[in-house]
């Protein structure tokens, strides 16, 4: 594990980055099988500095991905399982009453799940909006406010939460406001015949899981996101993701008559942001030191999917926003 | 670094001159194909064309030349060598850092060109562009083909000549006698001595001078040909065209009345002022201004003789008197005409007698216009000897004078504009003569060569259409043709029917098509060997006509065809029902009237629900988000 002040040119920087991402991609995958491209959404959170939305039926290992990567970082990690009477206060934290040896008594802070650098929250549809909204400020402003007084959370914090699709009884879907402050929206797919093959070897022996190493800590983690934010973005690519975004929209889309059809509001602002980070990481992934065109391609699902809202008309006509984003791709042209 | 960009621009360059290139070829390509397809074409037309062939290289390398030299895209560039070394968009990012300011060059920057200039170092410009056959080589070979083989024909056998169209060869001859020609010179010459009209003198100019290169034998007959028709042509479009004619024989027809009437105020003069009387009796109407004038030099010497200026006013007045009653006349036989019509064919019905009346009163006022139109162009002279009239009685002389001077010019206007239209006639008689003298004479020397017809140049002409052309004496044709052509004109009372005549005029055959009825219409006839216009006005149709025939304007629409009277009854009804109005928003949009009532009444049926009765969380949200979805918007009335 190499320090920052030895890293001095960006080749070098980069380079110990990719080895860094190597260590933790061979740790995960001692535990997490297959899952390739929900694990390079999950590491893009992580680098970008963003949080990531996991979605995908029961069963497919999306709590143990997110568990396995908090393990093989030494961070602080915690997990919160959601459910309809989950209160705000349980997952922020609350005032309580305490008493020191002397028998004074004072109200004290008591820190909620929040307060880690990964938080998992598990679930995240189960809760009512009322604690769902509790985490709109935890997620943007990575800071909790309780009565007058404002606590930071320590960086780097990112939150990894997950939903299931199928169950509509007792769910809550998440608000649109919510759904912005995610990064990537991810699907975690059903695995492979041969991941599938794996894993029942893996999980139905006798094999105790052995506890795994941290490959990266705090320190290094918010390194790798200074690399991150240093990738240079040529104009056309920042032309490019403009582009994107405003054909997202049906007041400015007059080529996509899907688009004017289907959706009532198109991304916002940060999903252009979320764009160009993604594509910076997967530069850098790649070991280049510019995002390219392709970069930008390769993330525009994740990152655009859960912010298009759909018209009435798109929800009634059961139109995917993967199917909407499709469109946009073949219609915006870079300039070449 | 510097080593690096310069390798980087390097590559740069090579590949975008061999961009340029294949741009060039497969322009050269495409134009080469153009070229030969368009020579093909030409040769097929025309084979003794064959110089087209030698058009075919310089246009190619033209192509090629344009093709390499338009602007080539930096962009494309570089997007072609990441293509080719897939370097993922490297070289162009580095392509646009290099256009940086060093200030502006990050470390990443830095890196970023380092890493293209080194993974370019690999790419060969002949990987990224590589010249491969231009998809246009294809159609040019197969065009060049082509047109090798149709260069290569054996010459097609001379088109058998028709009995008309035969031609004159590209030589210069005299075609005419030279007597002849100076037969026609000199009366020319004395026509443009007797004109004042400067477009009749240029035509003659014109004319003349074509004689005179005809009789030198220095221009080929084609050529004379083609002017002759061109001076034809300007005459006609001076007198002949459709407007124009019309206005000409509205004029020939207020000469006649004018001469008329001139001839009536002779009459009465006759004892006053005989030499007046007797110019205008003899229709020489510059004399007769010139007598004017003098009459009125006399008058303001005072040198007028009481009995003569007596004898003179009392013919004027006598004219006047006639004139009076002559209108007077023509208005008690309007007025005879109008109230029989009415009173035979009066309809009952109030909107049938509306639209009879109006009826009538456009047929007043056609016949108004057609009552005064005739005197317009007498008017002035009328008008003038009024005055004198006038004057006389009241013994100005100086007033007399003015009207005396005022009816020469009058007069002196008339004579010339006269004049003028009878040189034009006979300068295009003349014109008409020389040019079928012309055609005879290359017919008699047996030319293969098709002469060329007015407005049909060199085309064929249909069969059906050129079979009476050929034989026929050429007096006999000319004497003809020059009946039929004062015929058209109205002098020998030609007149044709509203659906369709035709006139048989000697040398061909002349079709003449009216209108369906309805209003009258003027006709154009086009004599083509000798090109005569023909104007006759048509006579409406006597069926077949959505307007009513004229003789028949007074009488009320008549029935001709079946009809079936029936009645309708309306139902009256609720309006659209809930589903047919939430159907019709889910297809027009959720913006009409009835479907914010619509929407408010289950709104507030939801809101009724939500909150009696125990339904989940859950459902509660998604209930509350459709109808969030499905909300009236606003229309463009602006309501929500």
């Amino acid at each position: 594990m190499s320090t920052e002040h030895e890293l001095t040119t960006p080749e070098a920087r980069v380079s110990a980055l990719l080895e860094d991402v190597q260590r933790l991609y061979a740790t995960i995958t001692q535990r997490v099988v297959g899952q390739q491209r929900v694990l390079d959404g999950v590491l893009t959170c992580l680098l970008a500095g963003g949080h990531a939305l996991l979605e995908g039926v029961p069963g497919v290992g999306k709590t143990l991905l997110v568990r396995t990567l908090a393990e093989a970082l030494s961070l602080s990690f915690s997990r919160v399982q959601f459910t309809p009477d989950l209160m705000p206060a349980d997952i922020l934290g609350t005032t309580v009453l305490v008493e020191d040896k002397l028998g004074a008594r004072s109200f004290a802070f008591s820190r909620g799940p929040v307060f880690a650098h990964v938080l998992l929250a598990d679930e995240i549809n189960r809760a009512t909006p009322k604690t769902q909204s509790a985490l709109l400020e935890v997620m943007q402003e990575h800071t909790v406010t309780i009565s007058t007084e404002t606590h930071r959370l320590e960086e780097p914090y990112c939150v990894l939460a997950t939903q299931n699709p199928l169950e509509m009884e007792g769910t809550y879907p998440l608000p649109e406001a919510q759904l912005d402050r995610f990064l990537l929206k991810l699907q975690v797919d059903f695995p492979s015949r041969e991941e599938l093959h794996t894993i029942l070897e893996r999980t139905t022996g006798d094999s105790v899981e052995k506890p795994l190493l941290p490959v990266l800590d705090r320190a290094r983690v918010l390194a790798l996101r200074r690399v991150v934010r240093e990738v240079a973005v040529p104009r056309h690519v920042l032309s490019y993701v403009v582009g994107l975004l405003e054909a997202t929209h049906p007041e400015r889309a007059r080529e996509l008559p899907r688009i004017q059809r289907f959706v009532r509001y198109g991304a916002s602002p940060r999903g252009a942001q979320a764009i160009l980070l993604s594509a910076k990481v997967r530069a850098v992934l790649a070991g280049r030191f510019a995002a390219s065109l392709e970069d930008v391609r390769a993330v525009l699902h994740p990152a655009l999917r859960h912010r298009l809202i759909l018209s009435f008309e798109g929800v009634a006509e059961g139109v995917s926003s993967d199917a909407l984003l499709d469109d946009v791709l073949a219609s915006v042209r870079p300039d070449v | 670094m510097t080593a690096d960009l310069a390798s980087l621009e390097r590559l740069l360059a090579r590949t975008a001159l061999r961009v340029r290139l294949a741009r060039g070829l497969t322009w050269g390509c495409a134009g080469c194909a153009a070229a030969a397809a368009g020579a093909g074409t030409w040769l097929l037309l025309e084979p003794s064309a064959r110089w087209t062939l030698a058009a075919l290289a310089p246009i190619s390398a033209l192509s090629f030349v344009v093709g390499c030299c338009l602007r080539v895209r930096r962009e494309l560039v570089s997007a072609a060598i990441d293509s080719a070394g897939a370097l993922d968009g490297r070289v162009r990012a580095a392509d646009e850092f290099m256009g940086l300011a060093p200030r502006e060059r990050t470390p990443f920057v830095l890196a970023a060109l380092r890493d293209a200039a080194a993974r370019a170092r690999d790419v060969r410009p002949a990987q990224a562009v590589p010249l491969r056959r231009p998809r246009a080589a294809a159609p040019a070979l197969l065009s060049l083909l082509v047109c090798a083989l149709i260069s290569v024909r054996p010459a097609a056998p001379a088109p058998r000549p028709t009995p008309v169209a035969r031609g004159v060869p590209e030589r210069p001859l005299r075609l005419l006698a030279s007597d002849e020609l100076t037969a026609r010179s000199e009366s020319a010459r004395s026509l443009a001595a007797r004109t004042t009209s400067t477009d009749l003198l240029r035509q003659l100019a014109d004319y003349l001078a074509l004689l005179a290169r005809l009789e030198a034998g220095t221009v080929p007959q084609e050529t004379a040909l083609q002017q002759a028709l061109a001076l034809e042509s300007s005459l006609r479009s001076a007198s002949e065209q459709p407007r124009a004619e019309r206005r000409a024989d509205a004029d020939r027809r207020e000469s006649a009345s004018a001469e008329v009437d001139l001839r009536q105020l002779a009459t009465e003069l006759a004892r006053a002022r005989p030499e007046l009387a007797g110019a205008l009796q003899s229709g020489a109407f510059t004399e007769a201004a010139r007598l004017l004038r003098a009459l009125a030099e006399q008058t303001a010497d005072g040198a007028l003789e009481a009995t003569q200026r007596a004898r003179l006013l009392a013919a004027l007045q006598k004219a006047r008197e006639r004139e009076r009653e002559r209108v007077a006349e023509q208005q008690r036989e309007q007025a005879l005409e109008r109230s029989l019509l009415q009173n035979a064919r009066e309809p009952s019905e109030p909107s049938l007698l509306k639209r009879h009346n109006e009826q009538q009163r456009e047929l007043d006022t056609l016949r108004r216009k057609q009552a005064t139109r005739p005197k317009r162009v007498l008017e002035r002279l009328q008008r003038e000897l009024a005055r004198l009239g006038n004057a006389l009685a009241d013994d100005d002389a100086t007033e007399a004078q003015d009207a005396l001077e005022r009816a020469a010019d009058a007069l002196d206007q008339h004579g010339r504009a006269q004049h003028d239209q009878a040189t034009r006639d006979e300068l295009a008689r003349e014109l008409a003569q020389l040019r079928e003298e012309l055609q005879q004479r290359a017919l008699a020397e047996g030319s293969e060569r098709e002469l060329p017809q007015p407005g049909q140049s060199r085309r064929e002409r249909p069969e059906g259409r050129t079979s009476q052309h050929a034989g026929g004496d050429p007096d006999a044709r000319r004497e003809r043709q020059l009946r039929f052509d004062l015929e058209a004109r109205g002098q020998g009372g030609a007149a044709l029917d509203g659906g369709s005549a035709a006139l048989d005029g000697g040398s061909g055959s002349q079709l003449a098509r009216g209108g369906q009825g309805g209003a009258p219409s003027q006709l154009l006839l086009i004599d083509e060997p000798v090109r005569s216009v023909v104007v006759a006005r048509e006579v409406p149709a006597e069926s077949g006509s959505a307007e009513h025939d004229a003789r028949e304007l007074d009488a009320p629409t008549r029935r001709g065809g079946r009809y079936e009277d029936r009645s309708l009854h309306g139902a009256s009804a609720a309006g659209p029902s809930r589903s047919q109005v939430i159907r019709s928003a889910a297809h027009g949009g959720f913006a009409s009237a009835p479907y914010r009532k619509v929407y408010a009444d289950y709104r507030a049926h939801e809101e009724a629900v939500l909150e009696h009765e125990g339904v989940p969380a859950g459902y509660r949200y998604h209930v509350r988000r459709y109808f969030e979805l499905v909300r009236p918007r606003a229309g463009q009335d602006g309501h929500r």
